[in-house]
């Protein structure tokens, strides 16, 4: 957390010039964190061999826990929409 | 979307590579990803920092979103309920268990591992690992199909580090303090919850 505060105040320090690479730079780290990742999950071997047989069960509560919180926040996006339009 | 296969791409060639012992310990063990993700919390900082219409944007959204956190759990249980019904394996607390992780995989799945056994442990870690991985690789259909809070539900615990940078780049940066904001709400709330699918 207080890296991404010392981040906040470089770019507001920093506002004046265009910094129009930062975009690129998190591009690249996303990759970059992703591959670590991949790499640290792949480099778990009893992870990699429970795979086959729990991570269908595990990738579907997966996907409903996902579409039941979007479902949420999409509800409460409206809820907030149409409480603006009456203003 | 080519971004998403871009990433996509990556996570899989980390995951071959690491599967065949090609990398150097430092990398294998996660503490590569850890600086990596310090140096992404920096730049995501600086980003939020230069934007100066950032926090007029911000004060425009409506304030409800504080429900965010609460909608996304409640959202995240009642479809474990429903997916129970669905595996015959599984009871419905099991379900609500693993769900109530909320992609914090590492405290939830030692957790789960403990209170109802190895088994559901690692479905739980698996779960909330897909869960980070599917927000960070497709928030931006996330935003396409449910609106822009729909990564930050879906991203959990971790809105306020890991799947931060992807958030603030498909829903906008004015959603950065949303976003800290659920994380933290989540992260706090998902040991209580945990435990209490895992006693009943």
């Amino acid at each position: 957390m207080l890296i991404m505060v010392v981040g906040i105040i470089i770019g507001y320090l920093l506002r004046k010039r265009k910094l129009t690479y930062i975009p690129h730079i998190l591009t690249f780290l996303i990759w970059l964190l992703l591959f670590f990742l991949g790499a640290s999950i792949g480099n778990n071997q009893s992870l990699m061999s429970s795979l086959g047989s729990l991570g269908i069960e595990a990738a579907v509560i997966s996907i409903f826990c996902m579409l039941g919180s979007m479902g949420g926040a999409y509800l409460l996006m409206r809820y907030c929409k149409s409480r603006k339009n009456e203003r | 979307m080519k971004g998403s296969i871009i990433i996509l791409v990556c996570f899989l060639v980390g995951i071959l590579s690491g599967c065949m012992g090609l990398l150097p310990p430092g990398i294998a063990d996660g503490q590569a990803s850890t600086y990596a993700l310090y140096a992404l919390m920096f730049f995501a900082g600086v980003s939020i920092g230069c934007d100066s219409e950032m926090v007029h944007k911000f004060l425009s959204i409506d304030r409800r979103i504080l429900l965010l956190p609460f909608v996304g759990i409640a959202g995240t249980l009642l479809a474990c309920a429903v997916v129970s019904f669905l595996l015959p394996l599984r009871s419905m607390p099991d379900c609500m268990a693993v769900g109530s992780g909320m992609a914090y995989y590492s405290l939830s799945s030692i957790m789960v591992t403990g209170l109802k056994g190895p088994e559901l442990g690692t479905i739980t870690l698996i779960a909330n690992v897909i869960r980070e991985l599917t927000v960070l690789l497709s928030a931006p259909l996330m935003v396409k199909y449910f609106d822009k809070l729909a990564p930050i539900s879906a991203g959990g615990a971790n809105t306020m580090d890991t799947t931060l940078p992807v958030i603030m780049r498909s829903s906008g940066n004015e959603y950065s303090v949303p976003a800290i904001y659920n994380g933290i709400v989540v992260t706090f709330l998902v040991p209580f919850i945990v435990t209490f699918f895992c006693s009943i």
